[in-house]
């Protein structure tokens, strides 16, 4: 019976998901139909009106937006388990602050470095600054995890690398010209129009594989709910999981920011949103479940977007703040059982 | 209980007459010189030098106008905020415009604080600064203000973008060093900005010789865009990059799209009526971008390859496979100052022969691209 009640739940936010998906196709600057998008799916008709708009923009943006709300979804859930804490993301460990150091540094001092034509804002250098970041944060988090065995100090040492990381932005700001602070603005902005066809078949393998990854781990991940110790009783290697997690946690967190910029408050709410709908801890529920709402409420969020202006150019990192904050509250208010 | 009102009254009398005072500079009202393009300022000329107005589209406090009293005799000047005793010697610019318009009225010797010295392309100005007979004063936010003291110049020539950047010039003010702000950059028409030499000229006792430069500078625009061939079809332009996902593109009213139109150029967006960038999304530029003949300023880039890595999807773009692209970068320096924005703004007539060089190179104009150049 209540294998049945899940099941039906998980089909329920597949075809929520999927029609999320269909009516995020559908919105933008350009109206389409949705014979336009049946039109392009089965017949792929290239010289069809609306193909390439499809091909690199629509399709490039749902699918970014679904993969961005898993990532950073599961990567929410795999801290607040390691933690044991409810308020932990996966911006916790300052990676997303890595990506934005990366890019801060190519983009507000690129000019002063390498000269202006280095800088030209070439999406490949921010991609990989943002890459080499996050990947920089990750290895210093790996290091001190290693040496330090509680990890309650590993959680302050991500917020002070945090705080360290945002004062040096702060400082690159404050000595960048105008235009070269607003590009850097935009970026933090998030925005999930940047990416193309080609930035999805890239990303998209790194982050099934990570997912895939993530949920092998859903049997340690339920024996840390119950405390280290017991876990270890239970042949846990605790060293080897919070490794692997952070390794997991970092790659994920890291390729959504680096396309689409530094998004918060999805991995914070979503993990509670899963907890709450399912009324479970179990892992091997909550992770698939969380890459689905995950997947929906960022879809949410850039409907959302495309409504409220013509041209769609609301950040989408303050529409997932507008939204999941006042969820994160009435969670915390009304429902204090969805807690780890 | 009477002579209580009586008082009161009286006092509040006063103390209006005494607030409406204070918030007059200069009672005596000059005569007005009249501007044939530039919206933005207005010149005064009265006995004893000029007032200034200058109208700030970002500031409305203050009626949205500030107003400067230019003066050869301070001294015996009624009382008023800023009074800017004239000709200046010591002057210190924030923005690479002012260095071309003083320039252009050979009073480079008088620039003493220059903003990001790096992206000057005026030699002169560059020369004295390596000369160290130039100080860098900073921008922005860091502005240096002790360097700036030190100078001390009898004005600094600044840029007002809202209300916090006048504000950061308060300082100055109270210290006694006039700052006054140059909106060049919210005129429209290209012979609107260049029109404010005019406005600098005031400060040097030379606005003969600026009016005589502007006339100039207006005959060679007005006959080069009386040479346009005049075609049923003009060439669709589409102008600048995205970022993003974002496309900035000057308004349909901005000055870049006077620029297309007197060239005779289609701007595709010129049914937009702003007249500062509007952030589209890219989409929307796709879509609206078909049958473009020309593709101008894509920031700074120098190639199609730099194009792509911006966004990879522009190699789908029609523009990017049918256009011909040209940038205004020709003349560029290495930090990345560009002159079209330097000495282009008083060298309109070389934009818009370069624009119609570019538009009509079917026409039998001979002339060498001065700030553009092809992309490939």
């Amino acid at each position: 019976m209540k294998k049945t009640k899940l099941t039906i739940k998980f089909i329920l936010l597949s075809v929520f998901l999927i029609f999320l998906g269909l009516l995020d196709l559908l919105s933008g600057s350009i109206q389409i139909s949705v014979s336009d998008i049946f039109n392009y799916i089965f017949s792929s008709n290239t010289e069809s009106e609306f193909y390439l708009l499809l091909k690199e923009f629509r399709f490039p943006r749902m699918s970014m937006a679904i993969l961005a709300g898993a990532s950073l979804s599961i990567s929410g859930l795999i801290m607040q388990t390691l933690f044991r804490n409810p308020l932990a993301g996966p911006d916790i460990l300052g990676i997303s602050s890595g990506a934005s150091l990366g890019v801060a540094i190519v983009v507000l001092g690129g000019s002063y470095l390498f000269g202006n034509h280095f800088y030209h804002a070439s999406n490949y250098i921010t991609l990989i600054a943002a890459g080499i970041g996050a990947a920089s944060i990750l290895g210093l988090i790996l290091i001190i995890s290693y040496k330090l065995r509680d990890i309650l100090s590993i959680l302050i040492i991500g917020i002070l690398l945090a705080g360290i990381i945002s004062a040096i932005v702060n400082i690159l700001q404050y000595f960048a010209t105008g235009i070269n602070v607003k590009s850097f603005v935009v970026w933090t902005m998030g925005s999930l129009t940047a990416s193309s066809s080609k930035d999805l078949l890239l990303a998209s393998p790194i982050i099934l594989i990570f997912v895939l990854l993530a949920f092998s781990l859903s049997k340690n991940l339920n024996l840390m709910l119950l405390g280290e110790n017991f876990a270890k009783t239970m042949g846990v290697n605790i060293k080897l999981l919070r490794i692997l997690s952070f390794t997991i946690v970092s790659i994920l967190t890291g390729v959504i920011t680096v396309y689409c910029g530094p998004i918060g408050f999805v991995g914070i709410a979503v993990p509670h949103i899963s907890r709450w709908i399912f009324n479970t801890s179990n892992h091997f529920v909550l992770i698939p479940a969380s890459a689905l709402l995950g997947g929906i409420f960022m879809l949410c969020g850039d409907i959302l977007s495309n409504l409220f202006t013509s041209n769609g150019n609301l950040p989408i990192n303050a529409i997932t703040a507008i939204l999941a904050a006042p969820f994160i509250i009435w969670v915390v208010f009304k429902n204090k059982r969805t807690f780890v | 209980m009477k002579f209580i009102y009586f008082l009161i009254f009286n006092f509040l009398v006063l103390f209006l007459l005494n607030s409406c005072n204070n918030q007059h500079i200069k009672t005596e009202e000059g005569q007005t010189i009249p501007n044939k393009y530039a919206t933005d300022f207005e010149i005064q000329e009265i006995s004893d030098g000029y007032i200034l107005k200058v109208k700030n589209r970002f500031d409305q406090t203050n009626s949205g106008t500030y107003n400067y009293y230019l003066s050869y005799e301070p001294e015996s000047s009624p009382n008023s905020n800023v009074t800017i005793p004239i000709p200046v010697s010591k002057v210190a610019c924030l923005s690479t415009s002012h260095i071309a318009f003083i320039s252009t009225l050979n009073k480079t010797s008088s620039i003493k604080g220059i903003s990001t010295p790096e992206l000057v392309c005026n030699s002169d100005v560059s020369k004295l600064y390596a000369q160290g007979k130039i100080y860098n004063i900073g921008y922005d936010n860091q502005i240096n203000y002790e360097k700036i003291i030190s100078i001390s110049p009898d004005v600094v020539f600044a840029f007002g973008v809202d209300n916090t950047s006048v504000s950061k010039f308060q300082k100055l003010t109270d210290l006694g060093i006039p700052v006054v702000f140059v909106n060049d950059f919210t005129e429209a028409k290209p012979l609107g900005r260049s029109e404010w030499i005019k406005f600098f000229a005031c400060f040097y006792d030379k606005l003969n010789f600026a009016t005589e430069y502007f006339d100039s500078i207006e005959n060679n625009y007005l006959n080069i865009k009386s040479s346009i061939p005049q075609t049923t079809e003009k060439p669709k332009v589409l102008v600048s990059l995205p970022w993003k996902g974002t496309w900035w593109v000057p308004g349909g009213n901005s000055f870049f799209a006077n620029f297309i139109n007197d060239a005779g150029g289609e701007y595709i967006f010129s049914n937009n009526n702003h007249s500062d960038s509007q952030g589209l999304n890219i989409e929307e530029v796709f879509a609206k971008a078909k049958n473009i003949s020309f593709w101008l300023n894509p920031n700074n880039v120098n190639t199609k390859t730099e194009i792509l890595s911006i966004d990879n999807r522009l190699e789908f773009f029609e523009p990017y496979k049918t256009a011909k692209i040209y940038n205004n970068n020709l003349k560029e320096n290495q930090a990345g100052g560009n002159d079209f924005w330097e000495s282009g703004i008083l060298h309109p007539d070389i934009i818009l022969l370069d624009l119609k060089t570019i538009f009509h190179q079917d026409s039998t104009n001979i002339h060498n691209l001065y700030y553009y150049k092809q992309i490939n």
